[in-house]
């Protein structure tokens, strides 16, 4: 369970630090920058909270027979599908929150997962390119 | 010549309309449209959730290995569902349309449009689910291949996600800078 525990951290991790650097360029780069941090602050944090809550849909699906995994798994998605719906719907109608930034914290988990699962070895990539002999 | 004739009415009769009307109208049925992509994630999921629970039954030692790449595989097939929530609210609350010059049918066809364009989001949904899928039945089946099953999965991932994105690009095409209007 170590290693869960591990990779949802760093996951977490990631999405505060790519957040971070976003809303750090908003200051420097926005006039009104404010909107656009909250709704990073926002996305971000409801990307930490759907995550949290794949992995407590997942980790008890596997312990149900496949059939009753499926179904279980598809009917926590559109759960976690609406909430997504009502978080773009508030930031879309309050004035004080960028939708921009929202959006671009809930797709902030999905950077960082490639970043951290695929572009972590050179050597991988190298291999895809050799030429193989027979 | 009854089926031109039918159209020539059904055209009329939409012109009977107030502009601004037929514009709302074609946006609600294109926010109804981009919500079909959200069953792709939701299937996807499904699938990789059954092979995960038969991977574990398969093998219980590797369960929490299959299970923790189901989690980063499933979370990352939920991208296209959240991209068509975005498009279906954009044309539902900030809508950009109705405001638009031009012959209101072209509109309201560009509104019909970028809704239907988000239904290609189905694929990546189901795509990434089912590549979650498989990547979790094989970390069960061979625990110490792990990194490089996530990896081609990641990849096969990414690059099923390609086509969600084309779709989001029209969808944002046809709504902020249609191009449609100007060959009026």
């Amino acid at each position: 369970m170590e290693s869960m525990k591990r990779t949802q951290i760093n996951v977490i991790k990631g999405v505060l630090l790519i957040n971070s650097v976003a809303a750090i360029f908003s200051i420097f780069f926005l006039k009104a920058p404010m909107p656009i941090i909250v709704g990073l602050l926002f996305g971000a944090i409801m990307a930490i909270l759907n995550f949290r809550l794949l992995y407590l849909a997942l980790n008890k699906a596997v312990n149900l027979p496949p059939h009753k995994a499926q179904v279980y798994a598809s009917s926590k998605y559109f759960m976690r599908y609406l909430v997504t719906g009502i978080v773009l719907f508030v930031s879309i109608r309050a004035e004080h929150i960028n939708v921009l930034g929202t959006i671009f914290g809930l797709l902030s988990i999905k950077f960082v997962i490639l970043k951290t699962e695929l572009l972590n070895s050179k050597q991988f990539f190298m291999n895809i390119f050799k030429r193989r002999e027979e | 010549m009854e089926i031109t004739n039918f159209i020539m009415i059904f055209l009329e009769w939409l012109a009977s309309f107030e502009r601004r009307a037929l514009i709302l109208a074609a946006s609600a049925i294109g926010a109804g449209f981009a919500m079909i992509a959200g069953i792709g994630p939701g299937i996807g999921q499904g699938y990789a959730a059954g092979k995960g629970a038969e991977a574990v039954s398969y093998n219980r030692k590797s369960g929490k290995q299959a299970t923790m790449v189901m989690l980063l595989g499933a979370a990352v097939a939920e991208t296209s569902g959240i991209l068509s929530l975005v498009i279906a609210l954009i044309l539902l609350y900030a809508n950009p349309l109705v405001e638009l010059p031009g012959a209101s049918i072209v509109v309201a066809a560009s509104a019909i449009g970028a809704g239907l364009s988000m239904v290609a989001g189905i694929g990546p949904g189901i795509g990434q689910g089912y590549a979650a899928g498989k990547g979790t039945e094989m970390v069960g089946k061979r625990p110490k291949l792990q990194s490089v099953i996530v990896r081609t999965m990641f990849l096969g991932q990414a690059v099923a996600q390609t086509t969600g994105i084309y779709a989001m690009i029209i969808a944002l095409v046809l709504m902020f800078a249609n191009p449609l209007i100007r060959l009026l």
